[in-house]
């Protein structure tokens, strides 16, 4: 049975069921564990001394292990599971959609443009943490991440914070699995882009000024063809030209994007040495998008960064190859692509080899754990100290991807480790007790310490079992194992 | 006291033709009709917003009238068009090429940061030698140890006990390393955590300082001037920041007065704030490349080559603009229309390592690049 997807309006019936309960974060937090998204009754750890193929297999298509998880891959076997993760939606996630669609924020349009900007800036915040912790389509979570930071819409430029709801809703998630091309073509077109990188303000050349690049000229180095991918200044020149005269209103209809035909140049347009004819009006940014999305530069560029985030920082040249031949024969089919990484021949070979960023170092905490949060305030104020809260990285390349970029941050994560293990972050609680008891056997802590590092504790991490629980637990998520992924 | 250096780069392009105007050209007003600043004797405009006169050909955008002071004190120096051989416009690509600075863009690439405190006689550098504002470490400090801060108030939430510390010491110890990719890297970075929560405990939970803008640069720069005055007791070497929104591809003018609005005004607080440290002290401000001498169809400039540097410090030889000075004549320009790149910005570097941080081994710190005569900016010691 396929379960669809979770509308506002049914989200607003089931808050109506609920009465006077809707709103309250405990009440959310109930429900989402009473449809299953609460800590299980027992739950089993890593066998081994080494990371097993169950764990590196969740650690890359996840943002964590939670109490349970294994148990189910196990029964499912691993094809089953990647086939399930590659069809979200007819994964039940009400769990999560209580907690997460709660927040006003990722329903609306044009009445955002009437809300303060900070309580923007932090309900969007809490949306990504709340479907990275609790959703059950983990691997469409893992991949959203990776499409906003392909194609980033920086929260603090201009307008962007109040159109990033719905390009986050309507964009990245209503593509994530999908088919690249619509992927493109739905940046490329939405309001948030438009604003982001001027595209808005480009129109036809005048006076001796000539069409604003800097959407063109990310289009080719970061979102197709990557920065050595064969396209000239000229071609960045000629693809501004194509992309000139769209508008994004602010007044009525607040949003909408409109081509004006007079500020469009319509001449004629060589990109890549193929030819755009004159006249084309709003065929002109299709057919630029068609040329660089079939550009054999883009399925390399786009593979390379699917093999570094499922496979290895350091992305091993034949998984690129195997993964780009996906990508070519397929057209940018990224359930294909994804599915061709997961099933390349070396992919057991790289378990832990990467290092997490702190989104996923904060969020994995959280899913070891199992902890109960609405992610307010105090806990997404630790992403910002981290350097790491969404959408906030100022440039259009966005967060940096591999985790070594990110190593100056461990002084920040230990205190958070330290903060969450000892119940000091508001709205986000942690029920160690439950966990040593769903653990179990006769030493429970070292259990459930081998269910945070995904392996048996090794000599120079005993040491920590002797501390007091909170401070055990700190050690766990503070430790270079628990870095790792 | 011991020679330091600050590092600001300009993220996104800053435009040098703006910063710091060769006015006396009548091409710049041509290329430039609506995003130009009025010329220092526009009397229909207030004096605020005439660009500050140099030396009669370069003037300063009237929103760095702050940093006026500090050229005449001989403080300043600009250098104009300047940039790295980069020329594929890219902002990455360009701020890579310039931090590495002659060392081919591959992962194990380092910055010349890294090679100065790896090649600089004495004492082997501490943990505290490279301090960065910031979450990510820019590329110049890529090859060596650095902390990134977010600030010194923040330092002061939440700290770990001893015992908690201890703990992740003996975690980190370098004698339990696994054969993983990076492990070395992860172990050192976790122990150089560990040192530096220790260390910087005491000057957690510091108040704002007034004398600066409240601006994250200004911000960030009253914490490095703090920082800077017990330099010696915790070793610290260079600290790195960066200041965005530089990339002014729309309104121009608005945006990038502003931009330097805030960094005049916390360039200068700084300067103050170091006091005669400021001899020992050298700022340098660098950005991955300047912007299309022609303005575009809404108001901005698309990325073009040459810019402007500055350093600042108290041994500068003299104040002023250095090196030789652009030309905007059509057949002076490159590519579509950029100013050329006339003095390498690793002369720039060189002169700063050698002089300012007293480091002769500048052929470490920067390979491959030809020695030639320098732009002499320091004055003897």
């Amino acid at each position: 049975m396929r379960h669809a997807e979770l509308s506002r309006r049914r989200l607003l019936l089931s808050g109506a069921a609920l009465g006077p309960l809707a709103g309250c974060d405990r009440a959310l937090g109930w429900l989402g564990d009473s449809l299953g998204g609460g800590l299980p009754e027992t739950f089993a750890t890593a066998p081994g001394d080494e990371v097993d193929e169950i764990d590196h297999l969740l650690s890359r298509t996840s943002f964590g292990v939670r109490p349970g998880d294994r148990e189910r891959v196990a029964r499912i076997g691993r094809e089953a599971y990647i086939d399930e993760q590659l069809d979200p939606t007819a994964i039940d996630d009400r769990a999560c959609l209580v907690r997460s669609e709660a927040i006003d924020v990722v329903h609306l349009d044009e009445g955002l443009f009437e809300l303060p900007s900070d309580q923007i800036e932090e309900q969007l915040a809490r949306h990504a943490v709340l479907r990275a912790t609790y959703s059950r389509r983990q691997l469409e979570e893992v991949m959203v991440e990776l499409w906003h930071d392909h194609f980033h819409v920086a929260i603090g430029k201009s307008l962007c914070q109040k159109l990033l709801p719905a390009y986050d809703r309507d964009v990245v998630r209503k593509h994530a699995l999908g088919s690249f091309r619509d992927l493109l073509g739905a940046t490329a077109k939405s309001a948030a882009m438009l604003v982001y990188l001027d595209g808005r303000e480009n129109q036809r050349a005048s006076d001796g000024q000539r069409a604003n690049e800097n959407y063109a000229r990310e289009l080719f180095e970061l979102h197709t063809l990557g920065v050595h991918g064969g396209y000239s200044q000229a071609d960045v020149m000629e693809a501004a030209r194509c992309l000139t005269g769209f508008v994004v209103h602010e007044e009525w209809a607040p949003g909408r994007v409109e081509l004006v035909a007079e500020r469009h140049d319509d001449g004629e347009k060589r990109v890549l040495g193929e030819t755009i004819a004159a006249g084309g009006g709003a065929a002109d940014i299709e057919r630029l998008l068609d040329i660089v999305a079939a550009h054999p530069a883009t399925a390399a560029h786009v593979s390379r960064k699917i093999v570094a985030t499922f496979i290895d920082d350091e992305p091993p040249p034949a998984a690129v190859e195997h993964v780009a031949a996906t990508f070519r024969a397929t057209r940018g089919d990224i359930r294909a692509v994804v599915k061709s990484a997961l099933g390349w021949g070396g992919f057991g070979s790289h378990a832990r080899s990467k290092i997490k960023r702190p989104f996923r170092f904060l969020v994995s905490s959280l899913r070891a754990l199992g902890a109960d949060t609405h992610a307010k305030g105090e806990l997404v104020a630790w992403l910002s100290r981290m350097g790491h809260a969404p959408y906030a990285w100022p440039t259009p390349d966005g967060y940096p991807a591999p985790g070594e970029a990110w190593l100056a941050t461990l002084m920040q994560r230990f205190r958070f480790a330290f903060a969450l293990a000892s119940g000091r972050i508001d709205g986000t609680r942690i029920d160690v007790d439950r966990l040593l008891a769903a653990v179990g056997g006769d030493e429970p802590l070292e259990r459930l310490a081998a269910h945070v590092f995904g392996r048996g504790l090794r000599a120079p991490e005993r040491p920590l079992l002797a501390e007091s629980r909170p401070r055990a637990l700190a050690l766990a998520l503070g430790s270079p194992a628990f870095q790792r992924f | 006291m011991s020679a330091a250096l600050v590092l600001i780069f300009l993220r996104g392009g800053a435009d040098g033709l703006a910063l710091v105007p060769p006015y006396a050209d009548p091409l710049l007003a041509e290329l430039r009709p609506t995003i130009a600043s009025p010329l220092p004797d526009d009397s229909r405009v207030a004096a605020s917003e005439r660009i500050v006169d140099i030396d009669g050909r370069f003037g300063l955008h009237p929103a760095l009238a702050p940093l006026a002071p500090l050229v005449a004190a001989g403080e300043l120096a600009v250098v104009h068009a300047t940039g790295s051989d980069d020329d594929t416009r890219s902002h990455f690509e360009a701020q890579d090429r310039m931090e590495r600075a002659g060392i081919t863009a591959t992962s194990s690439a380092s910055g010349f940061l890294a090679r100065h405190l790896a090649s600089r006689p004495g004492a082997v550098a501490g943990p505290l030698a490279a301090l960065s504002f910031g979450a990510i470490l820019p590329e110049s400090i890529r090859g060596h140890s650095a902390t990134a801060l977010a600030s010194l108030r923040e330092l002061g939430r939440d700290a770990i006990d001893d015992a908690g510390l201890d703990g992740l010491a003996s975690l980190y110890d370098a004698a339990h390393g696994e054969p993983l990719s990076l492990d070395v890297e992860l172990r050192g970075a976790g122990r150089d955590a560990v040192l530096v929560s220790r260390e910087l405990a005491s000057l957690g939970g510091r108040e704002r300082d007034a004398r600066f803008p409240d601006s994250t640069l200004g911000n960030q720069l009253a914490d490095a001037a703090a920082l800077l005055e017990r330099r010696g007791e915790l070793g610290i070497e260079v600290i790195t920041l960066d200041h965005g929104g530089w990339d002014t591809h729309f309104l121009q003018g608005p945006a990038l007065a502003a931009n330097a609005g805030d960094l005049a005004a916390s360039l200068a607080a700084f300067r103050h704030a170091l006091g005669d440290g400021f001899a020992d002290t050298t700022v340098l401000v660098l950005t991955e490349f300047g912007r299309r001498c022609r303005e575009n169809v809404s108001l901005g400039t698309d990325h073009g080559r040459g810019s402007v540097a500055f350093v600042a410090s108290g041994r500068l030889s003299k104040g002023g603009v250095f090196g030789p000075a652009p030309s905007l004549a059509a057949e002076a320009l490159e590519g579509p229309g950029d100013l050329r790149v006339l003095t390498d910005y690793r002369t720039i570097v060189a002169d700063v390592v050698e002089h300012g941080l007293q480091n002769p081994r500048v052929g470490e710190v920067l390979p491959g690049m030809a020695t030639g005569p320098g732009l002499g900016l320091f004055r003897a010691r």
